[in-house]
């Protein structure tokens, strides 16, 4: 923020002070067209200077609710607080917010500084101020050289950088971001990742980044909310989504796991719960208190050890090798368990003299209680 | 069916298609151009071929005080009808393409009905309309008819601008602060401002060309070129007529010179651009 | 404004009061307001007229259906009836005859030849029709560019009558409908996938059999439009027929007439009734296959 902000100390009435981010909080909102609900009522709370990142698949409600809070989409009920403040009377130009299209939405018809401009010259900024706060702008993305350049006539990335200075001259304490990465290649959408992250620690800004990309928001959120038919499914930390998926469709939709289904909850130690599944094993497995019904449990490939290692552990078991992959980095199997529970996926870190299991092979799998976790059917 | 006419048969026969469209477009195209020659005619009635070539009829309608005031009549009719209709239809195709109101298809196709209805059920509508009020043979009156019946140009060719962009432009500029009028002045219009004039042109080329409206509501001060032409069509057949005919034939191919001209700098332009 | 409970997601626990509607800002609210002005310029002087149009068939002094008994009664706008339906007809399906091969060629042009064949249909189109029936006079008439050509030529050795034949009109009136109905046909086919024409090469169908099976089928909406739109506007065809003449009146021309010759206005506007329900229900037609014309090209 600093570089931004430091080009104003006096600034406009309009712009509020960036030292944090603002607050934002959904208060049950839904939203409804006709008898078709597309945002069931939810709840939400964000938290000043956070990166909070919404995922799900399209038709999941994200873009909805990115919509109510830009005020591109009215909500039926509730209310959509910024600072304590309800906004959903207030219209999209008078929220103070900045946004990042998926497409970056620069405008074709004005050159690249003019776009970041644009911002300015609403709110009533004097030629002079426009000209040394876009120059600053500019400046934090990298872009001086290219201002007099049409939009139409920079790189994908170099239109991304652009899209972010215009959303972010003008101090807005909540930027928006609907997947601003979907149209570039891989590599450099790994490069912009980088750049947003380090974008949003030195703007201090509150971010909601809405993406269907779980990768993406694993490494760029510090919360997130898997988003699925219009509600939020669950909400966490990357890691706790990711270790402790309440649903089968949140394990699924971050990472690869495997489940097991279960058929009698047999006894239950403190965090701990003992289940006989569908396919005739006893387990031990995790029991997180919000999941009410337990019916399968959910295995990451990387939490299952095989061979000596797997002796011991909480849960082991002889298992037959199906399929043996090497991808880089990792050695990959699919290993039928005993019984009719049908096959796990297991990822072993491939380092040399660690040999490729063949198919076919009997081998040791095994985990401990805390490397499984019970969840809800879907 | 391009590549695999490989056969004689069907070369002889993808030939022959050539040659019927040949024919067709000659068809489209040479009967109006007849006009031409004529108008250089050296005869006082109209035959061909011409005995001989002068610009005497060029020069007769230069001195006509009946052409030049239905030319400026057709001037002071055309360009406020025109105007009118462009601001109407932009605003009409704005709330049908953008906004999100119910019956948006419906709407649509009333506004694009005067143009599908014959013009002579709307005359005999508004001719007894307008002499209630007297404004029949006023301006007013014509500019208003014309309006309403070159407001489906604009809002046709605007919609198509509308379309040819996604809305995220607008709501960007919403987000930057824009109120709706400066979302309006500094993105949408710029973006829009090809098919606008394309619209503008194309109300104003019909005004130009309308006849039974102008027929029924203008009077014999007012009336328009058109109205002028086919009064003497059915008087005299001077190749004064022909020498109009070219006049206006020019000028309206050029206008619609311009009207492409200004379709095809818009994509050009647009090209470029990142688009949903 | 009565708060609406929903029915489904019961209220979070704790919350009495049943839940407000939102008082939203919304996009759509300013639609309606931009909307009004063409609204009421449309119903001023389009809706308006046309309501007038309609009372006014009903004020014959001999009673208000009496414009609709004579219409019925009177052979000459019988006939006039019937001619016009049968010239529509005529015109709409020599016009798709001959506009069908030029559609096609065109869609498939590209470059130079692309926008040569462009400027030939759309220079027409924009050509006053005053102006192309003022053409076609001079080639038709008595001493016409036609008659005197074939003179000199020695095909004939006296004038032939061309205008006030249905045949001059009818060439005539093809002329000028051509335009309205290539651009259709033209939009339609330039939405058919070449791929789709080389797949069903691929699947053995002879040329004709994949015009038949293939891009026949994929161009109908683009020939449903463009005929609609033909037939429509030759149906109030009103210029072309009365400087050319024909072996009976055009509707447009027979209410013109009522109007300023007869000035009998019950009866023209009984007429005029007439053609604006015909029309209207076409152009319902029309929007129809408008529609489906429309979702074919979204769904592309």
């Amino acid at each position: 923020m600093n570089a931004l902000s430091a080009s104003h100390p006096h600034g406009a009435a309009m712009d509020r002070p960036s030292s944090r981010g603002a607050r934002v909080e959904f208060d049950r909102v839904s939203k409804d067209y006709g008898e078709l609900t597309v945002l069931h009522e939810t709840s939400l709370k964000i938290a000043p200077g956070e990166l909070f990142a919404l995922i799900g698949p399209s038709g999941s409600g994200k873009s909805t609710l990115l919509g109510i809070l830009a005020g591109f989409v009215p909500p039926t009920y509730g209310a959509v607080r910024i600072d304590g403040t309800n906004i959903v009377a207030v219209p999209p130009y008078r929220r103070n917010i900045g946004m990042v299209f998926q497409n970056y939405a620069l405008f074709p018809h004005i050159s690249v500084a003019e776009n970041i401009g644009f911002p300015l010259k609403m709110r009533g900024c004097g030629k002079a101020e426009i000209g040394e706060r876009v120059k600053k702008a500019l400046a934090m993305v990298r872009l001086e050289a290219l201002g007099e350049r049409r939009p139409a006539q920079l790189s994908g990335g170099q239109q991304q950088r652009v899209a972010l200075a215009r959303a972010a001259v003008y101090d807005p304490g909540l930027l928006l971001m609907d997947e601003p990465l979907g149209a570039l290649d891989k590599n450099l959408r790994e490069e912009m990742q980088d750049e947003i992250k380090r974008f949003q620690r030195a703007f201090g800004a509150t971010v909601l980044y809405v993406t269907h990309d779980q990768q993406e928001a694993a490494f760029l959120a510090d919360r997130l909310a898997v988003m699925r038919g219009g509600m939020l499914e669950q909400i966490g930390t990357p890691r706790q989504l990711y270790e402790m998926p309440c649903t089968h469709f949140v394990a699924s939709f971050l990472g690869e796991a495997s489940l097991l289904p279960v058929a009698e909850l047999l006894g239950r130690d403190g965090q701990e719960v003992r289940v006989r599944t569908a396919g005739g094993l006893i387990l031990r497995a995790l029991a997180p208190s919000r999941v009410s019904e337990r019916r399968a449990v959910c295995l990451r490939p990387e939490n299952i050890l095989v061979g000596a290692e797997a002796r011991g552990r909480d849960n082991h078991f002889l298992g037959v090798v199906e399929e043996a992959v090497f991808t880089t980095g990792t050695l990959r199997y699919r290993i039928r368990l005993p019984g009719t529970d049908g096959v796990l996926t297991v990822r072993v870190p491939s380092r040399p003299g660690i040999e490729l299991l063949a198919p076919g092979a009997s081998v040791d799998i095994g985990w401990d209680a805390s490397m499984a976790v019970t969840i809800s059917e879907d | 069916m391009s590549r695999v006419a490989s056969t004689p048969l069907w070369r002889i026969l993808s030939a022959g298609i050539v040659a019927f469209a040949v024919l067709v477009l000659i068809y489209l195209v040479l009967p109006t151009l007849v006009i031409v020659p004529l108008s250089f005619s050296s005869d006082t009635f109209l035959r061909f071929p011409p005995s001989g070539f002068s610009l005497r009829w060029y020069e007769s309608f230069a001195d006509s005080t009946d052409y030049q005031l239905a030319i400026l009549n057709s001037l002071k009719i055309g360009v406020p009808a025109a105007l009118l209709a462009t601001v109407l239809g932009v605003m009409a195709a704005l709330a049908v393409v953008r906004g999100s109101m119910p019956f948006r298809r419906t709407l649509a196709a009333l506004m694009i009905a005067p143009l599908v209805l014959p013009q002579i059920v709307l005359a005999i509508g508004l001719f007894p309309l307008l002499a209630k009020v007297g404004l029949v043979g006023s301006y007013p009156g014509i500019v208003a008819a014309h309006a309403v019946v070159t407001i489906p140009l604009v809002f046709i060719t605007v919609s198509a601008a509308l379309r040819s962009y996604a809305p995220t432009f607008e709501l960007a500029a919403m987000t930057l602060g824009a109120n709706p009028w400066r979302t309006f002045r500094h993105v949408t219009l710029p973006m829009i401002r090809p098919g606008v004039i394309v619209g503008f042109i194309f109300a104003l080329t019909f005004s130009f060309d309308e006849l039974i409206l102008a027929m029924f509501l203008t009077s014999p001060t007012t009336r328009t070129v058109p109205r002028l032409l086919w009064e003497q069509l059915n008087f005299q057949m001077t190749p004064i007529i022909a020498a109009a005919t070219v006049v206006i034939l020019t000028v309206t191919i050029g206008l619609l010179c311009l009207a492409v001209l200004a379709g095809a700098s818009a994509r050009r332009r647009m090209a470029g651009t990142a688009r949903e | 404004m009565a708060g609406k409970v929903a029915g489904a997601s019961a209220p979070a626990p704790g919350l009495a009061a049943p839940r407000q509607r939102a008082a939203a800002w919304s996009p759509a609210k300013g639609g309606l307001l931009l909307l009004a002005l063409p609204l009421a310029m449309l119903a001023l002087f389009f809706l308006l007229p046309l309501l007038v149009v309609l009372g006014q068939s009903f004020t014959a002094p001999a009673g208000p259906f009496d414009s609709y008994v004579r219409l019925a009664g009177d052979s000459a706008l019988r006939n006039a009836l019937t001619y016009t339906f049968q010239t529509a007809a005529i015109v709409t399906l020599a016009a798709l005859v001959l506009s069908y091969p030029v559609a096609f060629l065109i869609s498939r042009a590209q470059g130079r030849w692309l926008v040569i064949g462009m400027v030939f249909v759309l220079v027409p189109f924009w050509t006053s029709a005053v102006i192309r029936s003022y053409a076609w006079l001079v080639l038709l008439q008595r001493r016409g560019v036609l008659n005197e050509m074939m003179l000199a030529l020695g095909l004939i050795d006296r004038p032939l009558r061309l205008t006030n034949t249905d045949i001059g009109t009818h060439v005539a009136m093809v002329q000028i409908m051509l335009p309205f109905m290539i651009l259709p046909l033209l939009s339609a086919m330039r939405g058919i996938d070449a791929s789709v024409l080389r797949a069903a090469a691929i699947l053995g169908a002879n040329p004709w059999r994949q015009f038949l099976h293939v891009y026949l089928p994929l161009s109908m909406p683009g020939v449903g439009a463009g005929c609609v739109l033909v037939f429509i506007s030759t149906l109030g065809f009103y210029i072309t027929p009365a400087l050319l003449g024909g072996s009976s009146q055009m509707i447009a021309v027979a209410i013109e007439q009522q109007v300023s010759r007869l000035l009998d206005w019950p009866l023209a506007s009984a007429l005029a009734t007439l053609l604006l329900v015909l029309t209207c229900l076409l152009f319902m037609l029309y929007e129809r296959l408008n529609r489906r014309l429309a979702g074919a090209g979204e769904a592309r």
